[in-house]
């Protein structure tokens, strides 16, 4: 206990000295007691000789002025800014220097390291000391490193809040450098708060440092060790490759890493959307951990990075880039047009079968070499000149993977057979045909050391036609499926780092039925699958790679500024994350090349330092700073001032008395009432709330403030409402109004809002709730009403201003005019324009929607005021305003406007469904083509 | 001259509010009065009217006039209508004046002050009493009438009894007058004043008249001692005042004093078998005017 209060230490310890200006204070509050109010009393003559029987509360009961005293006392206590655990002293007395580890795998400590910085920081000023400031990593675009210093409190601890970690390696020898160049005339004390990790040669560069005075090395704890994802060394096995699991990326961690560490790894799409996630604990002895994501075939294409959730950095982030994502499969061949007999054309039958999971490219063989294709598939072919046949070789002997098909050309190829896996029978073998008794065969079960293995081959699919293999010695190996009767059905074989498949048919259905199966597609995309795993086809056609994206020190991608230098291409297999080129995306606008901090490969191992040098201090990050107690002593005292006002209260009379102060003064009451409704009942309401509009389906809008426009979009969204059960199976439960500040916005499909000038802006908490709502599948429709007001397409008025600066910070995609086609004006009526109280304003929708959103648009803006025409049809239920031939006009146009809502709803709700092609004929008819 | 007969006006108009309720009051009360009566004559004298008393067979000694012709014609036998009214009463108001009933707690009542408040008692009283043909007065003026200016003549001795000096204003002025034979006393105010003074004014008010109604205004702040904390009372005489540092703690004593005040005065009126009513000024005037109408009625106050 008294080693806890002898830690005490005050920061201003002359306030206290207002201390005792308390026994004064005692003074001044008991000998005044309160000026008599005076009465006329016409019955003071029975007051005469009334004794009080306690003189006390006229003046304040000793106990009470204790208490009061004690209030003033722990303000000036406060005020004297107490801490507990004072940072200790530094060692020695020259000038100190902060060398503050901000490469890469800083980032998850870099709070720690910072707070800790400011911490020394503060305990320097206080000695007087100089301070400097360097960093172990240089700046974007730069390669010598700063040191900052000598510099003042503030301008160190402002400097300190400027640097942020950075996604690349330090640099020792810039440090070095950077160390040579301070001034020593008296010894500084450095303290390296580093993130944990030895970048290179750290021993030499602590000896030099530690040269210039004294040097004290802070650890972080063992569990904030960096972690890493790289690529996975691990090669799959054939089991797995034949399971086809698939994605899979090592996470690695220096060998010092605490003993199971868990870990989640999520498998991001572009757009923030978390499509898997795997856990994984971390332990020292199997490093690096495999994780393996067993994702969707869909899914996978979606995948544009994965981090670790747990950290943040560029270490923790690995992006995927188009190679990644689908492979590049060039057919040779031209791309078959659609007016031409396609059915029969070869190419038509293999694009249609790869272009769920691949990316067809069409071209000459030089051609799709050039443009770094992974798979080549060639249709029947029989001859080439030999500068292709050499070129091809030497492609496949450098990783390749060649797919051929069968077919007369090869059968009856009269020159010498080239890139076959198996020697090839001329001629060819025909099962059915009118001079053959043999029944065409079937496809026979794949054996477990078939790549195919797992397939099912169905009954129906017969080979009529197909080449026959020369029998030799290691043909067994080479087959990897076969025909009922044995004769190999697809064969491969190994060429150099290559591949070479033959398919022993044709690739349409001249020769079977094959092309036609759904075993076609799945023997495709296996064999596409296997197209060499890590090798990165560069290009010869871009000599350089332009930064797109980068990541900043967090891990976030970031558009790069000009100081970041392009890649060259020669040397982006051999690429290390720098100060001049960061990792992120580089490359152009039809390839991105992925380059991330853990395929680098100065990084082949995370190492912590192995031993310090003898004289340097250790440290490790302390949990527990100086922790300040001005806030303890300012509540307690704050507690105690209520307290006293409560015994005030009690004292100014029991009962009655006290009764009538709180009906007379509601305001404890109030504040009674409200600390239990912001207790207990608003965390019921939202729970009640969001069970009541889960439930059912509700129109919802954003209530601007202005009671009457409320109030006339509440009116129209009921009308529209009332419409939508009588003529549609969509019953609206209710209408909705919502505040984005504090209301979910989950539970709407969607959701209106007029656009007022008059409108509050948002915090920025309600700005990110309408951007979640809207990144994950939500549409808003924005209407400014002033179709009117406004001379062009709605630019100057007020009310597009305040839409542009609502949504000035929301993410929203382009936006267009709506096309003729689009499917809002066919999701349930018919209809060309889109009228409301005004019928001239531009409805605006998302150029082109984003995916998993079923190609509705997130926002729909326009100004026709369709929710004032609503109201008005709502209203002219009862008063049938309109009347006669203008009436008429009027009234259709009010029904235009709720067919337009209806529409709305159902494009909402049920997306592209009408995009279908199922009624395309019905409605050509109808629109009278 | 003007703004008095402006100020006479509006006190009027205040009593004459105050009896507006009246007339269910009256009513009630000559319903008790009546079936009081009822059950004395109801079997002698069946079918009586509105305005019928009594009808007695004539005798020599009754005076012709009093015949009454509609009567007698109806039958053999002469009758005369015997008023029992005949005889009316004078009635003689006292109300306490000055400073000490200038005083009022709760500035929403709309009779505020004890002065007021006494004033339009009185006042609704004789009006009350006028209406059944009783002459009122004013004591100290030892003139009593009927009608109009006699009410006019009372509201005007009120409003000078406002600005009397407290002297004599706090008790009523039993030296300089004496009363009518057989007048009825109705005196109203806050009888503060020593026990003693009391007793010996009532003794003398005694010898003047038997019947006497004695109604103490109070108001409920001089009864309960409604306040709080730390509080300089000042009395009508400014010689009077008194620091009461924590006015709670001594509310129940007080309480205690002045009830036994109000109980002694009480005692005083029961010793001269006079009528006593205590009205806390909050109560409804009309309240305490009916129990007061009452006792008149039921004779607790009649001679």
């Amino acid at each position: 206990m008294f080693n806890a209060l002898s830690q005490i230490v005050f920061m201003q310890p002359l306030i206290l000295s207002g201390l005792i200006l308390l026994p004064a204070l005692w003074y001044l509050l008991r000998i005044t007691p309160p000026a008599p109010r005076t009465i006329f009393f016409p019955a003071v003559r029975f007051l005469k000789g009334l004794v009080c029987e306690e003189q006390t509360p006229s003046h304040t009961p000793w106990w009470l002025l204790l208490l009061r005293l004690l209030i003033a006392g722990l303000i000036i206590i406060a005020l004297a800014k107490p801490v507990i655990n004072p940072a200790s002293s530094l060692f020695g007395d020259g000038s100190v220097r902060i060398i503050l580890d901000n490469s890469w795998a800083s980032a998850q400590l870099w709070e720690t390291q910072i707070s800790s910085a400011e911490e020394i920081i503060t305990q320097a000023e206080r000695e007087g000391r100089e301070i400097y400031l360097l960093p172990t990593t240089p700046n974007l675009g730069e390669e010598i490193i700063t040191q900052h210093g000598p510099i003042t409190q503030s301008a160190a601890l402002s400097t300190l809040r400027g640097m942020t970690p950075n996604p690349w390696p330090a640099n020792y020898k810039a440090l070095e450098k950077a160390i040579k160049d301070t001034d020593t005339k008296t010894p500084v004390h450095s303290i390296w708060l580093s993130h944990g990790l030895d970048e290179g040669k750290l021993g030499e560069t602590l000896r030099r440092v530690q040269k210039q005075g004294s040097l004290k090395f802070v650890y972080p704890a063992k569990e904030d060790l960096p972690l890493l994802i790289r690529p996975t060394r691990q090669a799959l096995t054939k089991r797995e490759l034949k399971k086809g699991t698939d994605i899979r990326i090592d996470i690695d961690a220096p060998k010092d890493i605490a003993k199971d560490l868990p870990v989640s790894v999520q498998a991001m799409a572009q757009r923030n959307d978390i499509l898997d996630v795997a856990s994984v604990t971390i332990s020292p002895e199997d490093l690096p951990k495999t994780v393996t994501f067993d994702i969707l075939e869909d899914l996978k294409g979606k995948i544009s990075r994965f981090n670790i959730a747990e950290r943040k950095g560029a270490g923790a982030v690995f992006l995927l880039d188009d190679d990644f994502k689908k492979r590049a499969v060039g057919i040779v061949g031209t791309q078959s047009s659609e007016s031409g007999a396609p059915l029969i054309d070869d190419t038509y039958y293999i694009k249609r079968a790869i272009e769920p999971f691949a990316l067809a490219r069409f071209g000459g063989i030089h051609d799709l070499m050039d443009q770094g294709v992974s798979v080549i598939i060639m249709p029947d072919t029989g001859a080439m000149p030999a500068e292709t046949l050499n070129a091809l070789e030497e492609w496949v002997n450098n990783g390749g993977l060649l797919l051929r098909f069968s077919g007369p050309h090869i059968a009856n190829s009269k020159s010498e057979q080239f890139l076959l896996p198996v020697t090839l029978r001329s001629g060819g073998r025909s099962l059915s045909g009118s001079l053959s008794w043999d029944e065409p065969q079937r496809v026979a079960p794949f054996s477990e050391d078939s790549p195919f293995y797992g397939l099912e081959a169905p009954e129906d699919v017969s080979i009529r036609q197909q080449v026959l293999a020369d029998p030799e010695q290691n043909l067994e190996n080479k087959v990897w499926a076969r025909l009922s009767d044995g004769t190999p059905f697809i064969t491969a074989s190994r060429q150099d780092k290559g591949l070479i498949v033959l398919i022993h048919t044709t690739a349409n259905t001249s020769w079977s039925n094959f092309a036609l199966s759904g075993l076609y597609v799945s023997v495709l995309k296996r064999i596409v699958r296997l197209a060499g795993q890590n090798n990165i086809n560069l290009s010869h056609n871009f000599k350089t790679l332009e930064p797109l994206l980068i990541m900043d020190g967090f891990g976030n991608l970031v558009s790069p500024s000009g100081a970041v230098q392009p890649l060259m291409a020669s040397e982006a297999e051999k690429f290390t994350p720098s100060s001049l080129t960061p990792p992120g995306l580089y490359g152009s606008a039809q390839t991105q090349i992925a380059f991330n901090i853990g395929s680098s490969n100065t990084l082949a191992r995370l190492e912590t330092p192995s031993s310090l040098p003898s004289g340097v201090m250790e440290g490790y990050y302390a949990r527990d700073y100086e922790i300040s107690l001005a806030p303890l002593f300012l509540f307690s005292a704050a507690c105690l001032f209520c307290l006293d006002w409560l015994i005030m209260i009690f004292m100014a009379g029991s009962g009655r008395r006290l009764f009538k102060h709180f009906s007379r003064k509601p305001v404890l009451p109030a504040f009674l009432l409200l600390l239990i409704t912001v207790g207990g009942n608003s965390a019921f309401a939202a729970e009640d709330s969001a069970l009541k509009y889960a439930n059912g389906f509700y129109l919802a809008y954003i209530e601007t403030g202005d009671s009457t426009l409320d109030n006339i979009t509440h009116k129209g969204l009921e009308s529209l409402s009332s419409a939508l059960s009588m003529r549609t199976s969509v019953e609206p439960a209710g209408v909705a109004r919502l505040n984005p500040e504090s209301d979910t916005l989950a539970f709407f499909p969607i959701i209106f809002w007029p656009v007022d000038a008059g409108q509050k802006s948002y915090s920025y908490k309600a700005m990110k709730n309408i951007q979640s709502y809207l990144d994950h599948g939500g549409t808003i429709v924005f209407d400014t009403r002033d179709q009117n007001r406004s001379t062009r397409s709605m630019i100057n008025t007020e009310n597009a201003k305040t839409l542009r600066q609502i949504t000035a910070s929301l993410d929203i995609p382009p936006i267009e005019p709506i096309p003729d086609d689009h499917v809002l004006g066919r999701t349930f009526y018919l209809l060309e324009e889109f009228p409301g109280r005004y019928n001239s304003g531009t409805l605006w929708v998302e150029r082109v929607s984003t995916g998993g959103r079923d190609n509705v648009s997130s926002v729909i803006i326009g100004s026709n005021d369709w929710i004032g025409s609503w109201a008005d049809s709502y209203d002219q239920q009862n008063t049938n305003r309109y009347a006669g031939e203008s009436g008429n006009s009027a009234r259709r146009q009010q029904e235009m406007s709720l067919r337009f809502g209806i529409n709305l709803i159902m494009y909402a709700l049920t997306g592209n469904y009408k995009a279908d092609q199922v009624h395309i004929e019905h409605i050509l008819r109808r629109l009278g083509q | 001259m003007k703004t008095v007969l402006s100020a006479i006006d509006k006190l009027r108009s205040k009593a004459e509010e105050t009896s507006v309720s009246l007339p269910s009051l009256m009513l009630k009360s000559r319903k008790i009065a009546k079936s009081v009566l009822h059950g004395e004559h109801a079997r002698r004298r069946p079918g009586t009217g509105e305005n019928f008393w009594q009808f007695r067979e004539y005798m020599p000694t009754d005076r012709p006039e009093d015949i009454d012709w509609r009567q007698s014609a109806k039958g053999d036998n002469v009758f005369i209508k015997q008023k029992e009214w005949l005889v009316t009463r004078k009635i003689l108001f006292w109300c306490a004046g000055g400073k000490s009933m200038d005083f009022g707690s709760n500035p929403e009542n709309p009779f505020y002050t004890k002065q007021e408040n006494s004033q339009i008692m009185c006042l609704a009283l004789a009006l009350i009493l006028q209406r059944s043909y009783e002459q009122i007065g004013a004591y100290g003026e030892g003139r009593t009438g009927r009608g109009e200016p006699a009410m006019e003549k009372l509201g005007q001795y009120l409003l000078d009894r406002r600005h009397a000096p407290l002297k004599d204003a706090s008790l009523p002025d039993i030296a300089s007058t004496s009363l009518p034979q057989h007048a009825i006393f109705i005196g109203v105010g806050d009888f503060l004043s020593p026990i003693e003074e009391i007793e010996a004014h009532f003794e003398i008010l005694a010898k003047q008249t038997k019947t006497a109604l004695i109604i103490q205004t109070l108001d409920p702040a001089e009864m309960e001692l409604g306040f709080s904390g730390r509080v300089r009372f000042k009395g009508a005489h400014s010689e009077d005042e008194e620091v009461i540092n924590n006015v709670t703690t001594i509310r129940d004593s007080y309480k205690q004093r002045i009830n036994e005040h109000i109980k002694k005065v009480e005692e005083l009126c029961m010793r001269y078998d006079w009528h006593y009513q205590l009205h806390p000024t909050d109560l409804n005037i009309a309240d305490t005017l009916k129990s007061v109408w009452e006792s008149i009625e039921r004779g607790s106050v009649r001679k």
